[in-house]
């Protein structure tokens, strides 16, 4: 018989190790589960404030922020990502003071590029149009996850100047035969 | 197997051998997880809409149609 018949006395006693390695993956279940409600109150996580939308209303008025924040060059030509007309555009976002910020996330772009000033205060919305797609802040690796329907919004204050990348890091689906969620890459400058 | 085996059980052996005690706490598991969601949906989820927070913070010229 190639397989030999399980010894029926397997409720032998936890030996040492196995008891220690026990007592510690429980202890460690406990820990992160306290951890979950109290990471609240250390501001481990953000904060989200929601509103109720449709991706229909939320990008137009996404249109309307960009069409009325987009930055200008020299010549008074509409300033896009890639210096193309029909690219992202880029927006000088206000502050929180002036008024809030809208970004769009769609299979596959993060819309607008948004140009940040350091150490001020700003409300970012943003709501998708289509599938799920996550937003994570790269380098800082701040994460969060965008859904149609609910306008989130985050309290940012930037401490640093440079560009930085936001990824989508929940696989968005592809519409029809494209597939695209490995491009999506949006950008922040922040400037002084 | 002999009966003095079968004695040498413990108390957690013998609770993770009792079909209830894994029904309770399969059913607890999850239980807490919907708990959390549900909680999200309450505290964290609300039902204004974006509009009518656009008209009360001054920002009616976003919103579409005006």
């Amino acid at each position: 018989m190639p397989l030999e018949t399980p010894k029926k006395n397997w409720w032998e006693p936890f030996n040492r190790e196995e008891r220690i390695w026990l007592y510690i993956s429980i202890a460690w279940g406990i820990v992160m589960f306290i951890m979950m409600p109290l990471g609240h109150f250390w501001n481990q996580n953000i904060s989200s404030e929601t509103y109720k939308t449709n991706p229909e209303e939320y990008g137009q008025v996404a249109e309307k922020f960009i069409a009325k924040y987009q930055r200008k060059d020299a010549q008074g030509q509409l300033v896009t990502h890639n210096g193309k007309p029909g690219g992202i555009p880029v927006v000088d976002a206000p502050t929180k003071e002036v008024g809030d910020t809208f970004l769009v996330a769609q299979a596959w772009q993060f819309r607008p590029a948004l140009v940040l000033k350091k150490n001020k205060t700003y409300r970012i919305h943003m709501s998708s149009l289509d599938y799920q797609h996550g937003f994570s802040l790269q380098p800082q690796n701040l994460n969060l996850q965008i859904l149609p329907d609910y306008s989130f919004v985050i309290t940012l204050s930037p401490n640093e100047t440079g560009k930085f990348s936001l990824v989508c890091n929940e696989y968005c689906m592809f519409a029809g035969e494209k597939f695209g969620h490995d491009t999506m890459v949006g950008q922040v400058i922040v400037e002084d | 197997m002999d009966q003095n085996e079968t004695q040498k059980r413990t108390l957690g052996q013998r609770a993770f051998d009792n079909i209830w005690f894994l029904l309770i706490i399969g059913m607890a598991f999850p239980g807490i997880f919907y708990l959390g969601w549900g909680m999200l949906e309450i505290f964290v989820f609300n039902n204004t809409q974006l509009k009518d927070y656009l008209a009360q913070s001054n920002q009616q010229y976003l919103l579409p149609g005006k």
